[in-house]
């Protein structure tokens, strides 16, 4: 009977075999499988959500964070006291930290590449509206006109780190707030030599570095649609990107049957008619990404191909016909996920 | 006379050992549905709960915010901020999402991996 015992002992290896290969294959997993760090918190007006890979996460996760409240309450908000353009606003003029110089140059230039359809001086109109504290209220002709008088970013002056506004101006950098935390997110991440991260600043987002469990990151866009939690789209991205959404679905409301969203045009005063109900904007910086995803919004699809041109930029524009048309410099995939949603001409 | 290639007690042996091989895989690798919420408070990290080992609801309040935590949800139910944004966000149930009461400073995130690296909106 030999053979038969052979055959048993053989079953007997094979099964312990199996069991010491699959425990192998799941240490070895769980060994190289690389640390993360996850968390969030307060700032610019939303969550800033922080995941870093490798190590040191915690302490850059910290320093981001810090950074992010600080860009707010010392430098960029129009609303906490202790800022530079809150006194910007206050007084008229002011000497500005390199930090805040740097963002109002850049945010100047997009105002002036755009034609003014991004335009930080935007402040009156966009205190008339109250979108940030749901006023939902459309303001007469006249309180538009006055407001639109402060408007007009070629009023402003910025001569090295002094800049001063025109008569009655209020510069206003929410549109921008966000993309400039991820920027100086991106900032943090290379001090620390961090291989990787994902950084969300209220659905402005910066992928950065390597993704250690894949090739690619992947980026879902939010379905324009008031009240929906799913994603209409998808972008797959390796490398470091910047990822801006404007949309007329966040902050809205209706009267008398007409929707009223927060994409303010600084020419008419009123929310932007360019038949979108989205864009997404991809760049190599957060600043410009938000910037440029406002300034289209404004444009609509067939006037963004130069502005998008001149920052390498690639745009989704979603119509209120749920037709998708894209522009620029494919650094990326994209690909519609939702079949409401399909591809234009 | 049939001879058995196996005793009862070799397949009961070799089915253990197929069944240890199996338990090592699954916890080795099962990682779908682990929702944690943090939740930060000035800045600061308050609180990490794995919602996922909840076994039922619990509400904690912090800044003048009610957070009400169960097994794989989250959201804020009340605060005393004049806006109520926070409240109207509503249920948290994938990661990702996310809720704050900015006036009061409060964040609630869901951590862990999810269908996608993050969500641009």
């Amino acid at each position: 009977m030999k053979h038969i015992g052979k055959k048993r002992t053989a079953a007997y290896i094979f099964a312990a075999a199996a069991v010491i290969i699959i425990g192998a294959v799941v240490i070895y997993d769980a060994l190289s499988r690389t640390d993360t760090y996850e968390t969030a918190s307060v700032a610019m007006g939303s969550v800033l959500s922080v995941k870093i890979y490798g190590d040191n996460g915690e302490e850059a996760a910290e320093e981001i964070i810090e950074r992010a409240q600080s860009a707010e309450t010392q430098y960029i908000s129009r609303y906490k006291e202790t800022s530079e353009i809150y006194a910007l606003n206050e007084n008229g003029t002011g000497e500005l930290s390199d930090f805040t110089a740097e963002i109002i140059s850049k945010a100047l230039e997009i105002s002036e590449n755009s034609g003014g359809a991004f335009d930080i001086t935007i402040g009156n109109l966009s205190s008339l509206w109250d979108f940030d504290n749901e006023k939902n209220t459309v303001p007469s002709e006249d309180e538009i006109t006055e407001a639109l008088e402060g408007c007009g970013y070629e009023k402003i002056t910025l001569s090295g780190n002094t800049c001063t506004l025109g008569e009655n101006q209020t510069v206003d950098l929410g549109a921008v707030g966000k993309g400039a935390a991820c920027d100086a997110a991106a900032e943090v991440l290379s001090e620390y030599e961090i291989d990787g991260a994902v950084i969300s600043a209220g659905g402005t987002v910066l992928v950065y570095g390597e993704n250690p469990d894949n090739e690619y990151w992947t980026v879902g866009i939010r379905t324009p649609e008031k009240d929906r939690e799913d994603n209409f789209a998808a972008l797959t991205v390796s490398g470091t990107a910047y990822i801006s959404t404007s949309g007329s679905y966040e902050k809205s409301f209706e009267e008398d049957g007409v929707l009223y969203h927060h994409i303010l045009s600084p020419e008419t005063g009123m929310p932007a008619q360019s038949g979108l109900l989205s864009v997404t904007v991809v760049s190599g910086g957060g600043l410009v990404s938000d910037a440029l995803s406002t300034a289209c919004f404004v444009l609509g699809y067939e006037s963004s191909a130069d502005l998008l041109d001149m920052y390498n930029a690639f745009g989704i524009f979603v119509t209120e016909d749920k037709e998708v048309l894209t522009y620029g410099d494919m650094t990326c995939v994209f690909e519609i996920t939702d079949d409401e949603y399909v591809y234009g001409d | 006379m049939e001879i058995k290639l196996f005793k009862k007690s070799d397949i009961i042996i070799i089915a253990c050992l197929v069944l240890a091989a199996a338990f090592i895989f699954l916890l080795g690798t099962g990682e779908g549905g682990n929702l944690t919420a943090v939740i930060t408070a000035d800045g600061e990290e308050y609180a990490r709960i794995s919602l996922s080992s909840l076994t039922e609801e619990t509400e904690l309040i912090v800044n003048g915010v009610t957070v009400v935590l169960g097994n794989n949800y989250a959201y804020i139910k009340d605060s005393d901020c004049k806006n109520q944004i926070c409240v109207k966000t509503g249920m948290l149930t994938k990661t990702g999402q996310s809720a704050a009461c900015v006036p009061n400073g409060v964040a609630i995130y869901i951590a862990g991996s999810g269908e996608v690296d993050a969500v641009s909106y």
